[in-house]
């Protein structure tokens, strides 16, 4: 076999399909000859517009960034989103089960045609950008950077774009994605053109260390979505029995880990005060890692057939991915286990103000009790209807609903009953309200809202109790019952080699 | 050699009960006929056997593994061929064909030879480089079957696979379905133009709402559904007459007229026709004509069924 013939088998079939009729079909063909003229035209107009001749280049790099980013962040990933919805009809995504190919291969075989294209369309604009690069006013490492920048970018919204394709068949909704994306699209293309227009003109802010943090930060979040969504989208096409949850579990897990360690690190770099902002993103991160969390506390309990064949042997070992395996006992466990470590990572912090550092510790405290409540307590009490989809989504979005219930009954109740500060959402069972009272050191009623999150949280621990045990018995069950077969397999084999 | 072994499946949808405690197998070189009417159960079925859905209880067994614990073992065992198929856009039928070979894990040079075996079996050649959209529906039917074999399968599973066709279209894959029967591959087919199946099937399963009425070689279920044998019998005599005589007769049952003579059922075999012939001879009916008749799949499965739609 030939190097060439080597490589051809080893690439991904989706992959080589989709580039196939993606250059065979018109709408690839139309982008291409499209973004072509338009940055003509936008180069000869941008070239004869500008004032100056010291910012000519810089001038024309927008106008063809322009095409570019329209090409790469709009209509790429737009044909990634209309390719993969046509995909999904008549069983065909379906039939794809039936193959060798791993849900994982599919959605990365339609990723990776994605970069393909987008790929051909920055070849076409690259005499273009190296006309730019010779015109005065555009930096080399400011044009790489862009394109870079761009290309991940561009990777990122496909593969938003190709989740959100999997999401739903019906086609009025479809529709309404269409135009959501449409319009997610234009406000990306529009902020990358504003974004790349500014660092032009302040190209020496790259070689600033906060610069070039922040663009790090934007590029991780970007791609941290964009593995979500990959994640999202190859579950979504894989069967329903299938272990759905793990792998979202993982990543999440992960997640909180670099960025907890991340925000560690950058505690003993970055001097006091500038520190506090780190803190008050490291909680944002901790609540924003908790809404997927929703979802998976509020799973069914059983481990499917499927799910049972993945579940280690080993009792050890099982007992430690507990929190990772479906269901939703193993959920609230996995939300304790990732509050737990976020919190224990918290006290290992450099204090941020010294004399303040208990107050710290008493508002995070707080927050992990609310927290573990708030998206612990609902879904458990939905727990026994989880079988039914529009429970299962209310489950997710509980957390939330829980926020706001806390915050308005006790609200309503106290307007019926004629007292002004509970009709004012001035009341311990108010989130925002509490927490800021907490901050007061002069507030004298505190033991009132501790006793409060308190409560909320011995109930939903109890209340979880049960549930978290089952999750634990579960997956012994079925850890138990592998070693077993296998152990049965093994006695059968020795005795049929026996009598032979 | 049992290749498909359904064991006791079942399946609900809510409180509908799709398939309830559902067994049949196929044998290696069988043509099994599935057969039922619109929610019968049939596609579900099917969709368990090719593991695209779980049964509730049950299992199936595809060449000794199972949907349930080793689904992927099972999809390298079956081709699977639902009733729409090969509609992608801007693929010529060598690219279509490619592509599944290589979503089957084919490389290389065995790519090349499965490719070339299932283009020459399904006659696809002189259509490698029209599009998959441009084919007729007969052309497409091949094009499906073609990717079903890619991958050598021991089971097929078709799933109304001559809906559509027209009849030049239908023979061929009749013809196609029963060389590939030849070749030692099990056949599971649902169809609702029963004539077609009862030319190409060796056995039947015949469901209604969600359950098996009857299942093997379609001449067994008849003879359990009625152990008459059907003869047609025609005379010198008058039709009436001679309808009036078999009517008249011990073990005679379902006497009809058709055509010149009369159909019937009778019990007792060959020593009872023997004497009935006897009887009508001295009653000087003078008959020209006895034959067995074939076991007609039609009859087999209105009687089976009452058309119970869940």
């Amino acid at each position: 076999m030939t190097l060439p013939d080597w490589i051809d088998d080893r690439f991904n079939p989706i992959l080589v399909k989709e580039v196939r009729q993606a250059l065979r079909g018109r709408y690839f063909k139309v982008t291409y000859g499209l973004t072509l003229i338009a940055a003509t035209l936008v180069g000869i107009v941008c070239l004869m517009a500008s004032d100056s001749n010291q910012d000519i280049g810089q001038t024309y790099f927008v106008g063809i960034y322009m095409c570019m980013a329209a090409a790469m962040m709009g209509l790429v990933p737009f044909q990634a989103f209309v390719a993969a919805s046509g995909s999904g009809r008549g069983g065909r995504a379906e039939l794809l089960q039936l193959t060798a190919l791993r849900p994982r291969q599919i959605v990365a075989g339609r990723l990776l045609s994605s970069l393909v294209q987008s790929g051909l369309v920055l070849a076409a604009l690259a005499p273009f950008l190296a006309l730019s690069f010779l015109l005065p006013g555009v930096d080399l490492t400011v044009l790489v950077f862009v394109v870079v920048y761009t290309l991940i970018f561009s990777a990122c919204v496909s593969c938003v774009t190709l989740s959100a394709s999997f999401l739903t068949e019906n086609r009025l909704l479809r529709v309404l994605l269409m135009v959501i994306l449409g319009g997610f699209q234009f406000s990306l293309v529009s902020s990358a053109v504003a974004g790349v227009s500014e660092i032009l003109r302040n190209s020496q802010d790259l070689q600033d260390i906060e610069a070039q943090v922040a663009l790090a930060v934007f590029a991780g979040v970007a791609i941290f979505i964009a593995t979500f969504a990959f994640i999202g989208g190859t579950l979504r096409i894989s069967h329903p029995e299938e272990n759905r949850s793990t792998p979202l579990r993982v990543l999440m897990f992960c997640f909180a880990l670099v960025g907890m360690i991340g925000t560690y690190l950058a505690m003993h770099f970055v001097p006091h005060p500038e520190a506090e902002g780190f803190v008050v993103a490291y909680l944002a991160l901790g609540f924003a890692m908790l809404l997927p969390a929703g979802i998976f506390s509020g799973e069914p309990e059983r481990l499917g057939r499927r799910v049972q064949v993945t579940a280690p042997k080993n009792a050890l070992v099982g007992l430690l991915v507990t929190p990772f395996m479906p269901g939703g006992g193993n959920g609230a466990l996995f939300n304790l286990m990732i509050l737990g470590t976020f919190g224990s990572i918290m006290m290992l912090f450099p204090t941020v103000d010294p004399d303040a550092g208990d107050a710290w510790v008493e508002l995070f405290v707080f927050s992990f009790l609310w927290g573990v409540t708030a998206f612990n307590l609902p879904s458990a009490l939905l727990q026994r209807w989880s079988k039914h989809m529009p429970v299962r989504v209310l489950s997710a979005f509980s957390p939330g609903l829980f926020f706001a219930a806390t915050a308005m009954v006790p609200t309503f109740f106290g307007l019926m009953a004629g007292d002004r500060d509970w009709g004012d959402f001035e009341h311990p069972f108010c989130f925002p309200w509490a927490f800021e009272r907490l901050t007061r050191d002069s507030y004298s009623n505190k033991e009132a809202i501790w006793a409060v999150a308190l409560l909320m949280f011995v109930v939903t621990v109890l209340v979880n109790m049960p549930r978290m045990l089952r999750g634990l018995k579960e997956v012994q069950r079925v850890s138990r019952l592998r070693r077993e077969n296998e152990a049965r397999a093994k006695a059968e084999k020795a005795q049929e080699v026996s009598a032979a | 050699m049992k290749i498909l072994d359904v064991q006791s499946i079942s399946r609900s949808f809510g409180n509908v009960k799709a398939v309830d405690n559902v067994s049949f197998s196929v044998s290696a070189g069988e043509i099994c006929g599935f057969i039922g009417p619109n929610g019968a159960g049939k596609t579900t079925t099917m969709r368990i056997c090719s593991t695209l859905e779980l049964p509730d209880s049950g299992d199936v067994l595809v060449s000794g593994s199972s949907v349930l614990d080793d689904p992927r073992g099972v999809t390298r065992k079956i081709g699977f061929m639902p009733d729409a198929y090969a509609s992608e856009q801007n693929t010529p039928v060598r690219d279509y064909l490619d592509f599944h070979a290589r979503a089957q894990g084919l490389r290389g040079a065995e790519r090349d030879k499965a490719m070339r075996s299932v283009i020459d079996f399904t006659g696809l050649d002189p259509l490698l480089d029209k599009e998959i959209l441009a084919l007729s529906k007969g052309m497409r039917q091949r094009a499906g079957l073609a990717v079903t074999l890619l991958h050598d399968p021991s089971l097929l599973i078709l799933d109304e696979p001559a809906a559509g066709l027209d009849p030049r279209a239908r023979v061929e894959l009749r013809e196609l379905l029963t060389v590939l029967a030849e070749m030692g591959k099990a056949v599971l087919i649902s169809s609702h133009i029963l004539t077609e199946l009862s030319e190409i099937c060796d056995v039947v399963a015949v469901i209604e709402a969600g359950t098996i009425r009857a299942s093997g070689r379609v001449s067994d279920i008849q003879k359990k559904l009625s152990p008459d044998a059907l003869y047609y019998m025609r005379c010198l005599a008058e039709g009436e007459a001679l309808q009036r005589f078999l009517l008249e007769q011990p073990g005679v049952d379902k006497v009809r007229a058709e055509g010149h003579g009369c159909v019937f059922g009778l019990a007792g075999g060959e020593e009872a026709l023997a004497d009935l012939l006897g009887r009508a001879v001295n009653q000087d009916l003078r008959p020209m004509e006895v034959r067995p008749l074939a076991v007609d799949l039609e009859e087999v499965f209105l009687s089976l069924t009452d058309g119970v739609v869940q």
